[in-house]
Formats: structure tokens, sequence, C-alpha cells
């Protein structure tokens, strides 16, 4: 997938139908001969915070362009949101004028590039954003993961089974030692469900017999670990953050992962079943933990640096 | 005879009609106030004459041979000459009655489309045909005083279509000039192009094309895709040699651009009734099962709600209007021949048509909520595929350039026997090797039509689309064709697919050129800063309550409002609503220069201290190439003080000019520390008057501890 191209046309039309970013998607996709399907190439968009996917209505708008400093990270700030070719211009020509700040563009293998700032003073990226008429953060990283709701599914009843029965059906096998979905007969327990539908895949959840609710599928997995009683995510102490770890069968819900990107401005990283996001604080990974219901592993306890003031108090005490 | 007094005579239940009223029926057939602005021709054929006289159509066409004979003095040197004659005084009262010679004309167009395709346009094949339509005898190579007549008569006719009327009736489309071999016939040849029957079929031309109502298209466009579709169209002969004849070509693209500039949308076949199509549904939920499901025609006020269709067998169906584009599915489930051989049910006015095959390629309908047979598979779009089990192991071999994911669903008993289902399937390239005809649906194509198709479109119009974003060009039918954009040369790939947005294109019109046929495009670098228009901005609401928030869906942002107390709206990386709603904003951290091996922060009060080793630059960004240039702290008290341990000595900085304040209780650790940062040897630097006045009072309070 072209992602620059991709975030650039988002950016440019402002808004649109699901079918047109799906045309997209593929059209770009295509050409690089990536089998990435245009369903995840547009979720991934939406976790990265470019743009907001309404699957009801099949409509998608482009997110506010915002500036926004990462946690622990060094006077980094990131541009995110929508990013017109003219707004990027306006962004470097702008830079270019100011001592205190620096431009740096990262190329990301899965995601469109990354726009660092970097600054001494966050009043100068305020001010950029001021100037620029878009928003600035102090730390969207901290806000985002302290407004993580809850899970909560709207489920109904149900006596024949969810509407889209006779539809070739999985069910998540939570409890397996790797989890996954597995082909299955008939939607009766309660579960969670994912049935394709021509080629769409509606996710359904059981938390009771006869009572069902279609869910996202990010959130439907949560909600079945959360019933089985199963925790996944851990999170992998550095000397200064960490790194929050998710396995791949259970990516994180649109908003969680907006809340982990945030703290590095990166795309997380794929391999070996994981998906790994980087410069995560303790204190946002336990947010997005804990609205998910998932008590979080720390890999190495002793490692773990305390949060941000403790840590320094705690150095303090062992050295003064 | 008074040609004019027969016209106005109201025709006769049985018996023949006289010249006059075959004269004043003909030009109301084809001569109609509907045509007026437009091209019209007297292109009577069989078929015409028979819906002319009510008959069928050899009855009719001999009635009219009649009429004409009437007129006629067999055994006279100019046997045409009592209608030569009728010209002088029609023309002298002022040619505003109909063309008492009209019949006749008909009949010479009539004979023009007889000829034989074998024997070629000539005008001994022509006078053949001639003769007989006559009744007179097959003697000599012309008709004696055909040529003199004839042309006057021709010219007559022009003079009453557009000089006398004025175009009202339809402007002439008579070739008055034609080339020197076919000088004499070539008026009547100009008129035998197109039949009537050829002109209905037109519809389905323009559909092919994909055109719709009000579309416009230039005549050398047009009449290129019709020389490519009249080929394997079932025209009369005439209208496949016109569309193949340079000096046909003039008078045909008047005729094309006129026809789709009055088009209503509609096919029609030869009996002038609408056809619309009959589409094949596909469930695919288990067990797998087909359908039909009826398209409604072109919106018109004679076309009823509710329709009742008779098929073949007898049967009638009731059609209810489901949405604008369709009628409820019909419960009727098509059987290996109805699929193999089509299948057609008719009312009245409109004719439901299946064309049989042996693939039909499926897509997904919301509106019916299932999938429904389209004429050719999309481009990089998933559809499925119903085909001929003998046709199986070529499908196989054709779905192995398809992208990757498609299946083969294996049915028993619910699908017709002989039939294999394929699903997921999305077809990009296509395969080097030839593909069947049979298979043809499930290659993608965009008609014949100069096609621009992908690309990144920009809501700036229908034809604006993003720089680097451009759209791929399809190529016309089947025969390899050479494309230029802004008169540059592009190579079209295996597909038939030339790909603009590989060009590099600067932002501007661009037009794109397929021998006479072109489409313009525009691209643009950029649209602004801009932003979705509130009607089209998406957040997602979180509802808050005392002790969490939760998902509550999402709404259309109203951006001159805020959310509503209790609600925080997040648009991407932006959280929207009231202070109370929204998390306090972290307090911000104090940045360090990278350099020193280490800090030591002291605040006023003393104890307040910390100190910060230097890390290296993280993993991450190290691996992401950001140069970390300064390292962060946030302490729980505010710095005043800030030591740097560089290699040669500490430096000290003030940050607050805050007086030094009590010590803190408790932790004589943290109070020596406190003590210790003071007693390091280092000083603020000279001219900073404010930092060593405080300096000073910060060393007393260090002394009393």
């Amino acid at each position: 997938v072209n992602w620059n191209l991709l975030l650039e046309w988002t950016s440019e039309c402002g808004a649109g139908t699901w079918a047109d970013l799906r045309d997209a998607c593929t059209w770009l996709g295509s050409r690089g001969g990536d089998d990435r399907s245009a369903w995840s190439a547009a979720h991934r968009l939406a976790c990265l915070g470019h743009l907001e996917l309404d699957w009801d209505s099949q409509h998608w708008s482009a997110a506010p362009p915002i500036l926004t400093m990462l946690p622990r990270g060094g006077g980094f700030a990131i541009s995110a949101g929508a990013r017109t070719r003219t707004l990027r211009a306006v962004l470097q020509e702008t830079v270019s004028g100011r001592d205190g700040l620096w431009l740096t563009t990262v190329q990301q293998p899965d995601a469109p590039e990354a726009l660092f700032l970097q600054c001494a003073d966050e009043g100068e990226v305020a001010q950029l954003a001021t100037d620029l008429g878009i928003v600035f953060d102090p730390l969207a990283a901290d806000r985002l993961s302290r407004l993580l709701p809850d899970l909560a599914p709207v489920v109904r009843s149900y006596p024949d089974g969810p509407p889209n029965r006779g539809f070739e059906t999985k069910r998540f096998d939570a409890t397996a030692e790797h989890p996954g979905w597995v082909p299955i007969a008939g939607i009766a327990a309660p579960g969670l469900y994912r049935v394709e539908v021509y080629w769409r895949v509606e996710t359904w959840w059981s938390p009771i017999p006869g009572r069902y609710g279609p869910v996202p599928r990010a959130e439907g997995v949560y909600l079945e670990l959360r019933r089985c009683e199963r925790s996944v995510l851990r999170w992998e102490p550095d000397a200064r953050s960490g790194t929050l770890i998710v396995p791949w069968f259970a990516p994180l819900p649109v908003l969680h992962a907006r809340a982990a990107f945030l703290c590095s401005g990166l795309a997380p990283s794929s391999g070996a079943g994981e998906v790994r996001y980087v410069n995560v604080p303790q204190g946002v990974a336990r947010q997005i933990a804990g609205s998910l219901g998932q008590a979080i592993r720390v890999s190495d306890p002793h490692q773990a640096p305390p949060e941000r003031a403790g840590r320094l108090q705690h150095i303090s005490r062992g050295h003064a | 005879v008074n040609a004019a007094t027969e016209a106005a005579d109201p025709a006769p239940g049985g018996g023949h009609w006289t010249c006059g009223q075959w004269a004043a029926a003909l030009a109301d057939y084809f001569f109609p106030a509907e045509l007026a602005g437009q091209p019209a021709l007297l292109c009577l054929d069989d078929e015409a004459a028979a819906a002319i006289r009510g008959t069928d159509p050899a009855a009719a066409v001999a009635d009219l041979a009649s009429a004409v004979r009437s007129w006629l003095s067999p055994d006279d040197t100019d046997p045409l000459s009592r209608f030569y004659r009728s010209l002088a005084p029609w023309r002298t009262s002022g040619a505003a009655l109909v063309p008492p010679f009209l019949p006749l004309l008909a009949l010479s167009v009539l004979a023009a489309s007889r000829m034989a395709t074998s024997e070629g346009i000539a005008p001994h094949n022509y006078y053949r045909r001639l003769r007989e339509v006559l009744g007179l005898p097959q003697t000599g190579a012309r008709v004696p005083g055909y040529d003199e007549t004839m042309s006057y008569l021709w010219a007559g006719l022009v003079y009453w279509l557009d000089t006398v009327n004025g175009g009202r009736r339809g402007l002439s489309a008579i070739d008055t000039d034609p080339p020197p071999h076919i000088r004499h016939i070539g008026a009547a040849l100009s008129q035998a192009e197109l039949r009537q029957s050829d002109r209905q079929k037109l519809g389905g031309f323009f559909r092919y094309l994909r055109l719709a109502p009000g579309d416009s298209v230039e005549g050398d466009e047009l009449l290129n895709y019709f020389r490519a579709w009249a080929a394997t169209a079932h025209l009369s002969a005439g209208a496949r040699r016109a569309a193949q004849d340079p000096e046909a070509a003039i008078r045909l693209k008047r005729i094309l651009t006129a026809d789709l500039a009055t088009w209503d949308g509609r096919e029609r076949d030869r009996s002038g009734r609408t056809v619309v199509g009959l589409a094949v549904t596909l469930s695919l939920r288990h067990p797998p099962s087909l359908g039909l499901a009826a398209e409604r025609p072109p919106s018109s006020a004679s076309t009823p709600e509710v329709l009742r269709a008779r098929l073949p067998t007898g049967q009638e169906v009731e059609l209810r209007p489901l949405t604008d584009r369709w009628f409820e599915p019909l419960d009727i489930s098509p059987g290996d021949a109805g699929l193999r051989l089509g299948l057609q049910m008719n009312t009245e006015r409109v004719a439901f048509v299946l064309g049989g095959a042996s693939c039909f390629v499926f897509t997904e309908d919301e509106e019916l909520d299932c999938l429904v047979s389209v004429r050719s598979a999309p481009v990089l779009r998933p559809c499925a595929a119903l085909v001929e089990a003998a046709y199986r192991s070529e499908t196989l071999r054709l779905l192995a350039s398809a992208e990757p994911g498609w299946r083969e669903i294996a049915v028993r008993g619910a699908l017709p026997a002989g039939w294999a289902l394929f699903a997921g399937i999305e077809m990009g390239a296509l395969p080097a090797a030839p593909v069947p005809p049979a298979l043809a649906a499930l290659v993608p194509s965009a008609g014949t039509r100069v096609s621009l198709e992908n690309g990144l479109r920009l809501p700036r119009g229908t034809d604006a689309y993003l720089t680097g974003g451009e759209p791929d060009v399809w190529m016309p039918g089947e025969e390899p064709h050479a494309v230029e954009v802004d008169g540059i040369a592009v190579l079209p790939d295996t597909a038939g697919r030339a790909r603009l947005s590989l060009v590099g294109l600067a932002e501007g019109a661009h037009t794109v050129r397929i021998g006479p046929a072109s489409r313009t495009f525009r691209s643009l670098r950029s649209t602004g800063l801009t932003r979705p228009s509130p009607e089209h901005r998406l957040a997602m609401r979180l509802t808050m309550d005392r002790a969490r928030s939760a998902v509550g869906g999402y709404v259309s942002a109203e951006p001159r409002s805020l959310p509503p107390r209790g609600e925080v709206w997040v648009e991407g990386l932006v959280a929207s609503g009231a202070p109370e709603d929204l998390p306090s904003p972290p307090r911000t951290p104090l940045r360090l220069r990278i350099g020193p091996s280490e800090y030591i922060l002291a605040g006023a009060h003393p104890g307040e201290v910390v100190r910060i080793p230097t890390l290296p630059a993280p993993e991450w960004a190290r691996r992401a190439g950001l140069i970390w240039n300064f390292d962060e702290a946030a302490p729980a008290f505010e710095p005043v003080w800030i030591f740097a341990r560089w290699p040669d000595r500490w430096r000290v900085k003030l940050t607050a000019g805050v007086h030094p304040a009590a010590p803190m209780t408790g932790g004589s650790e943290l109070l020596a520390a406190w003590r210790g940062a003071f007693t390091l040897g280092c000083f603020p630097d000279d001219g900073d008057a404010a930092a060593a006045e405080l300096w000073d009072l910060y060393l007393d309070a260090a002394d009393v501890l």
C-alpha cells in the first residue's frame, strides 16, 4: 500500500463513503502487489488517528490535524491526524524559519511517514499549532489513555440466534493455548462469533445463551477474554518507559491503539505473533489494560521504572 | 390525382390504402413532431411497414407497393413520370401538405435495405430489388427515368423537412451528394443504413457504453464504438455495412449523437418494448440458493408501479417495486436450462430479459441484500461466479491470475446440477492466455468506451483526481490500441489497462486519447487546508459517568457546539468536551539537554532534590533515526536550580526565581543531598545578578543545614 498517498487522499477528500475508501485502498495496494486487505489498511489509518470510520453508516471522515508532545519523548512532538499536502508544505516552511524547532520525517514500512518536531520548549510547538490553525495537545497520549472507556456491549435477545445465522461461522476460542477462530456449526453457547456475510465479516458476542450483540471485532475479543478471565497483554519495561506487547490475535480497539501509538508517534511493529507499541509508560499501559478488563503482566518487574515522578525520587534517594 | 386530397381522407378499415394515405401515414411515422431538431430517416423496412399499416410485414409492403404501382405507367418510357409531375404543383402550393411522392421514396429505401450483402452495394443490385418491389419487369439495367426523377423527389423531401417545416418534423439526413458510383441510389441508401429496428437497438448500444440519459459524447467517438459494437449486435445487414462504410460516417455520427441526445435511458426490442434486465440472485447462506430479480424500467408515467408479466410457460408473476432500481425478488429459481439458454418474461410494454450464459458473475447488492448477477466482473472488487461444470478447469486456470483468496464452494443439491460456484474472487490483471468466450464475464470490462477507472478521485466534480492518483485507462474493445495522454504514449499492461498515475503528470487538465475517442480529467495537487464539512465530520462519543466512561457510538459532530455536559467527543486524536469532563492536563515536564553525564534538580525547600543520570537515546528512537537531544524530568516539586555535570566541571542554572523556604520534614538523606548540591563548587554564570543574589541566599540555607 502506498500509505503516504492514501493519507494524502483521505486528508484532501475530508470525508467519504466506505466504498470509496475501500476502492482507494485496493487500488493503491494493488500497485505494490501487497495483499493487505482494504479493511485492514483503513483500520490502520483509524488506529493511527488519521481518520474516523463509522461502520454503521459506512462513512469515514478525516481527523483534525494535531500537534502533541510524546510522553518521555525527548522533547519530540508529532504531527498527526489529517495531513493535506498544503498543510505539510506550510508546516515544513514554517518550521524551517524557526530556530527552536526541527522537523524530522521517519519513513515507516506499514504506515504513512511520521512527522516529528523536536523542541526545547513545547511552547514553540503550541505557537506553531496556533499559527497553522490546528490543535495542540500537550500530551494527548495521557489524555486519551485516561478517557478510555470500559467495554460495554449492547446485547439483546435473539431467541433463534442473531439475524445472520446460516452463513459461515467461526467461534473465538479464548481458552486455547493459542487463542483463535475455529469453524463452528451454529451460534448457541455464550462466546464470540465471526460470521462471513458475503465479503463482510460480522462479529457477535453472546454473554449468556439467547442474548447477542454486534461488536467491533477487537472489542469482542477482549470481551471474550474477560469473560474467560484470561489476560494476554504484557508490558516490558526499559530504562525510560516500556513496550506494550499485544498478541496478534487480540489487536487493540481503535481508541486504545491510538493511546498506545501516541506514546511514540510510530506505528506498532509486528512479528512473532505480537504487536509491539514502544515508549509506552507503565501508567498508560495500565490504563489501556484496565479499560479492556485485562490484568497487565510486567515482563520483568525488577527492571520496571516507577512512574515518572516516583522514578526521580527513587533515584534521588539512592544517590543523594 | 390530388395527393393532398387523398391524404386528408380517412383510411378505410380494410382494402388498400391509396398513395395519399400512405404518404400521410409515412410522414406521421417517420417525421413526428417528437423528432424536432433531430435527424430524421425515412428508414422503411418490413417491420416499419407492418407497424404503419397494422398488418403483417408482407401484406403491408404489398399494400404500399400496390399504392405506388397505381401511380406508375409501366408501359411508358418514364414509368415514374406521374410522381415527377406531382412535384411542381405541390411546391407551387407552398408544399404545406405531406409530399405526395413519399411512398415512392419509401419503397426505394425498402429496395436499398433488401440489397443482398453478398452482392455488395451496386446499382445493378439495387435496381433489381427496386423492380421487385415496384412489380416492374426485370428488363434493362436501370428503371427508366429513375435517375432524373428520384433526385428531384429526394430534394423535394429535403426542402419539405428543412425549409418548409424548419426541422419541426426532424431534420433531413438524406445524402444529396453521394459519390459518383452510387450517385443515383445514394439518397435511398442513406436512409436504409439504419432501419427503425436498428435505431431501437441504439438504446442497448448506449447502455453497453454505460452512458446515461443526458450524457454527451462526440460523434467520432460514438461512431468508433458503434463500429465495434455493430459487429456483434443483431443489426440489419445495412446497418452493419454502413458501420464500416467511410461514406456513411457523417450521417451515422449525426444519427448517433442525435439519438443519444434524445435517449430516455431505455433499451428496446424489435417490438418496441422496453428491455430491462432480469438478474440472477445468489444467496450464500447455507445452503446457497439461486433466484431471480427484475430491474425496474427507467421511470415513466406510462409504467404502472405494479406490473404483471407473463413467462413463456404462461405463468403470470406480479412485480412489486422494492427500490428505485429493483422489483421485489421473484419466487422463481432458474434451472440449468434457464441459466444456459436465458429467460424472458413480458408485459405489454416491457420485456424482462436474462441472457443465457455459461458463466454468471455476481456482486453484492445492498438493496436486495444478496449477490446479483452483473455483466462482467468488477475490477479488484469481490465477486462470485457460477460456472457451467464443463468450464470448471478453464475457470480454475483463469482464477490463477485473480487476487489470492478466492475459493470454490462445494454445493450439494442447492444449485442446478452441472454448475460450479466460486466466491471471493477479485480480478485484477488478466492472464496472457486467451480467455474462453464462455468465461468472458469473469474478465473485468469497462465496456467499449474509453473508460477512466479507479484512481484517487477528489470531491471536486466528477473528473478531478489527486496528482499521483490519476485514473487507470481501460482500452476499448479487444483490439490493441495506443493510448496517449497529453500527446505522450502510454503502454497498457496485459489487462489492457494504462496507469496514468505512473506517468508523472503535473497538476492541471489532461486529455486521454485513444484513436478518435478522447476523455478529459483534471488533476489537483491539493485542495488546501481541508476540513470536512460539519455534516460529514465524525466523532466517537464517550458518555462520561462518575466512575468511568463508555463508548456511545458515532455521531456527526457539530463544530459550532461543544459536546453536551457529560460527553466527550474524540475525533482522531483530539478530545473535546466541557473542562469538567476532560482529564486535567499533566504538568509540563522539564527538558534537559543531552550532554552532561548527570543532572541534579533542587527545589526551594531543602530536601527537594533529584539526581538524574543521563541515559543513552532509547532504542526505538535510534532505529527511527531520531536524534535524541533532550531528556525529560517531572519532579514532584518545582525545580529552582539545575546542576549539570559536564566533563570538566559542574555548572548551575537558575530556572525559577524562588527564595529558599523551610526544609522538608524527615528524610535526612534528602536534606544532605540538597545541601550537597550547593557545595559542588559551581556558581551561576557571571552577569546574572538575580541568580547571584538568590545563590547567596541558598548557600546560607545550606549552611544552616
